[in-house]
């Protein structure tokens, strides 16, 4: 394995130490000359037709600056599909969930802005609302979406081999039915922004966004602004987690009362508002069939699933995509059948929760492969190093698996969490559940898919890295710098992190699918490469050598195997700056163009490098007179190819589990018979603490990925996918009740207890 | 009659099984058949902007017999015959 200098240290991160002091600035924290505040006036209704807004008292109260409406946009659509735009800015016709604004006031101040809110009148005509898939597909269910006439949203329907010959020659067949609750997203920072309009009408856009660019496009279209006409620069993001990559309300809203009043307008929202009515995950209801052989090796599999994903599109046809498309890894499976569909309701508008639906799938999944190793009294682990996916494993529906460690991370998660012993003899109420799952490295787009770093090189000799990517707070200008520091030969102390900025920076096309490792560090690679080209000739032309044999290391460039014969690294960027006049930019880009384009239609096709491959086992400790789950511990045999920081690499593994600890057994997103919110607030939501989390431990099986940044795998998302199964499966072996409708709560297990206890 | 055969790389809207469009006319121009198509779909689906001279490269990738309309002369207006292939490519703007 190659050594380095930079890559595969646990550095200190490069924001780690302005966010602990409270000195980070967030979009909240920011201020601008002349400052507006805007509130939002949010519907009281889950579905109700607008029949007028009166806003000319509000307008009267004096410090009042500005009130839209949705009648105030263009009225163009947008949303993540051009087939499937559903969406407005702000509703114009009818509200179609509780706490959807409708009204928006930009005052001196929040007070003056709060206080207007109550002297605006709408007046609705409420309307039957849809709360659950049932209700969406029932023939007579009004229509909840006013730009489709039905209530399916999306559907797919994908055929991966020969499924009818895979159950055939199967000698086991189980189906079971899951099912899956609506949680939260789960950052901490609300939705935030802050919008200006210069003397030129072009606007400036500052707001916790995940992937600005695209809020940036969907923003542009809604208001009919041209994409050069609108600059978005990125502040400190307080978490994303796929919460915040769409433009809401409150960008719109911001954007349009800047406009009108001609000064800055910020927003900040509070948690409330965003649990009531902003990105949560998709209630899910799944069936799955599966075909075995008697050693457990599976022989076919078929599954239906239906995500109620509220009133828009939104995500969703990646959600019902990824659910179908990637049954298919981390086990070899060679026939899948699958429908997905994707329904409207009244209930908050979903996008996705770290993982996206492969979380729901891999529950649904991994739940399904233990209670048949059960029935066929195959050990756990052993039913999972007969499927797990191995190198070159080409996947039914045509998927490349460059390289694998799931059997290492398998056998490692096994013996870390004391499987073997547990099977000798534990604790009455302990159990040990196991999941495997596995994550790709983002897919390949169309449109601007690629990613891009710009690297300055200061006359200093230090190197300002900037990228289109954005940092959530998973560390990515962290392993930017780490990389960038590692080709060219500089400690890490000599980097520094850029702003977030579509003026300087090259646009991106997003922070998701644990894409920014990957694609943004080959593209750190390439541009510190390019730099160093620049370089090597001026060093070249000093040492009297070929550019070509030049090595960079320890802020000197020298001949390959001779230090001694070289010249101190500030030396060369003096002379490009002082004698030659010549600027040292360094820029690269990475797309994957070698895999296949995403088909939506038949969802085959090589759809990703990178795959990243998780083991986890978790034993917890089941409570029989209370029914409560207590996590004792968790272990992760996690395959992320080289670790580029170890410690911020175990930071998203255990966070991404940590993550579905409260989808598992706490959390809900509760409604009323009209689909009013009923918990949207953090006492009432019950969404895991430092409290809840058991002792984690990361093995990290060390594989090199070919296409990677040295060797990487992207990663945080594979865990948040493993989780939830090997809950579930260790609440099983416990107590010997499976619960297969998420929460597990202690009301569930206390009643499963008590019917097995009556049988 | 004509017909103009359709590859892609999801399911358009209101063509569920179908792989080509029979339009009861001789000739169509790419314009007018995207026009069609958003017709045809059961919800709002536009393809072409109306009076736009071109298609959002952020929206839709569009060729015609495999060469991108913008490289045919007439571009939009580019006259369709029969057993032409237009191949539409989506162009989805989020991530999860």
């Amino acid at each position: 394995m190659e050594e380095y200098s930079v890559v595969g240290k646990s550095v200190e991160r490069t924001d780690g130490r302005v966010k602990v002091t409270g000195k980070a600035k967030y979009a909240g924290d920011l201020v601008a000359p002349g400052m507006l505040h805007a509130k939002l006036l949010r519907s009281p209704l889950a579905h109700a037709k607008i029949l007028s807004i009166d806003v000319s008292r509000a307008e009267a109260l004096p410090g009042v600056m500005a009130i839209i409406t949705g009648r105030d946009f263009p009225g163009i659509p947008y949303g993540t599909r051009p087939d499937t735009r559903d969406q407005l800015p702000m509703p114009i016709t009818k509200v179609h969930h509780f706490g959807e604004g409708v009204a928006a006031v930009a005052a001196v101040d929040e007070d003056t802005a709060e206080e207007a809110l109550d002297l605006i009148t709408v007046d609705y005509e409420e309307l039957p609302v849809v709360l659950t898939a049932e209700d969406a597909l029932k023939p007579d269910a009004p229509p909840v979406n006013e730009f489709s006439k039905s209530n399916i949203a999306y559907s797919s329907n994908f055929l991966f081999g020969d499924v009818e010959k895979g159950f055939k020659e199967a000698d086991y067949i189980r189906e079971e039915t899951f099912s899956s609750q609506r949680v939260t997203v789960g950052f901490i920072e609300p939705h935030a922004c802050l919008a200006e309009v210069d003397p030129t009408g072009r606007v400036l856009l500052q707001g916790s966004k995940q992937s600005p660019y695209i809020t940036w496009r969907h923003m542009c279209r809604g208001m009919e602004i041209p994409l050069s006409g609108m600059r978005i620069v990125n502040p400190f993001v307080g978490g994303g987690f796929s919460g915040k990559h769409d433009p809401f309300d409150v960008d719109f809203a911001a954007v349009k009362l800047a406009q009108r009043t001609g000064r800055p307008v910020k927003i900040v929202l509070n948690n409330d508002e965003v649990l009531a009515a902003y990105r949560q995950r998709n209630a899910m209801d799944a069936r799955l069939k599966i075909g075995v052989k008697k050693n457990g090796s599976i022989t076919a599999l078929k599954a239906e699933c239906i995500l109620e994903g509220g009133p828009i599109c939104g995500i969703g046809p990646f959600n019902i995509y990824y659910f179908g498309a990637f049954l298919n890894i981390p086990y070899k499976i060679p026939a899948i059948e699958y429908h997905g569909k994707l329904v409207y309701s009244n209930r908050a508008p979903c996008g996705t929760v770290r993982g996206q639906e492969i979380v729901l799938a891999q529950f649904a999944l991994d739940s399904l492969i233990h209670m048949v190793a059960e029935d066929l009294r195959v050990d756990q682990v052993e039913i999972r190093h007969i499927n797990a996916v191995t190198d070159n494993w080409r996947t039914a529906n045509g998927m490349m698996v460059d390289v694998s460690g799931l059997q290492e991370c398998i056998q490692r998660s096994a013996e870390k969490i004391g499987w073997k012993e547990s099977r000798k003899g534990r604790p009455k109420g302990r159990g040990i559940g196991f999941s495997c799952a596995s994550h790709p490295s983002g897919p390949r787009l169309g449109g601007h898919f690629g990613s891009s770093v710009m690297l300055k090189l200061v006359e200093d000799g230090k190197v300002i890295v900037t990228h289109g990517g954005t940092e959530i707070g998973q560390g990515a200008n962290t392993v930017f710098c780490q990389m960038a520091a590692e080709v060219l030969g500089l400690p890490f102390e000599d980097m520094i992190q850029g702003v977030s900025d579509s003026d300087t920076t090259i646009f991106d096309s997003g922070m998701f699918g644990d894409r920014c490792t990957y694609w943004d560090g080959n593209a750190t690679i390439a541009a510190a490469n390019d730099l160093k080209r620049q370089l090597a000739v001026i060093a070249a032309k000093e040492l009297q050598a070929s550019p070509e044999d030049l090595e960079f290391k320890n802020r000197r460039i020298f001949l390959k195997g001779k230090p001694e014969k070289g010249i101190d690294f500030l030396l060369a960027v003096r002379r490009a700056y002082y004698e030659r006049g010549e600027p040292l930019y360094g820029k690269g880009y990475w797309a994957a163009t070698d895999i296949d384009i995403v088909d939506w239609k038949t969802g085959k096709g090589n759809l990703a490098h990178g795959l990243d491959f998780i083991a986890t086992g978790i034993e917890v400790e089941v409570d029989r007179e209370t029914g409560k789950v207590k996590l004792i511990k968790g272990v992760h045999g996690d395959d992320a190819g080289q670790p580029i920081n170890p410690l911020m690499l175990e930071g998203q593994v255990n966070g991404g589990s940590a993550h579905m600890t409260g989808h598992a057994l706490t959390e809900e997103s509760l409604y009323d018979e009209k689909g009013r919110a009923l918990n949207y607030t953090w006492r009432d939501y019950k969404q895991p603490t430092s409290m809840d989390v058991p002792e984690y431990r990361v093995e990290h099986v060390h594989t090199h990925d070919p296409y990677g940044p040295f060797g990487a795998k992207g990663a945080g998302e594979a865990s948040s996918c493993s989780t939830l199964a090997a809950i579930a499966n260790g609440v099983y072996d416990a107590v010997g009740v499976r619960i297969k409708d998420l929460p597990i709560t202690p009301e569930k297990i206390l009643k499963a207890l008590r019917e097995k206890e009556a049988k | 009659m004509m017909r103009v055969n359709i590859k892609s790389n999801f399911i358009v809207p209101g063509l569920e099984n179908q792989e080509g469009l029979d339009l009861d006319r001789s000739t169509i121009t790419l314009r007018e058949f995207l026009e069609e198509l958003g017709e045809r779909a059961p919800t709002r689906v536009e393809y072409v902007r109306p009076g736009a001279q071109t298609i959002n490269p952020d929206e839709w990738e569009i060729r015609i017999n495999d060469t991108p309309y913008q490289q045919w002369s007439a571009g939009l207006e580019t006259l369709l015959k029969d057993g032409d292939t237009v191949t539409i490519i989506i162009i989805p703007l989020g991530g999860g």
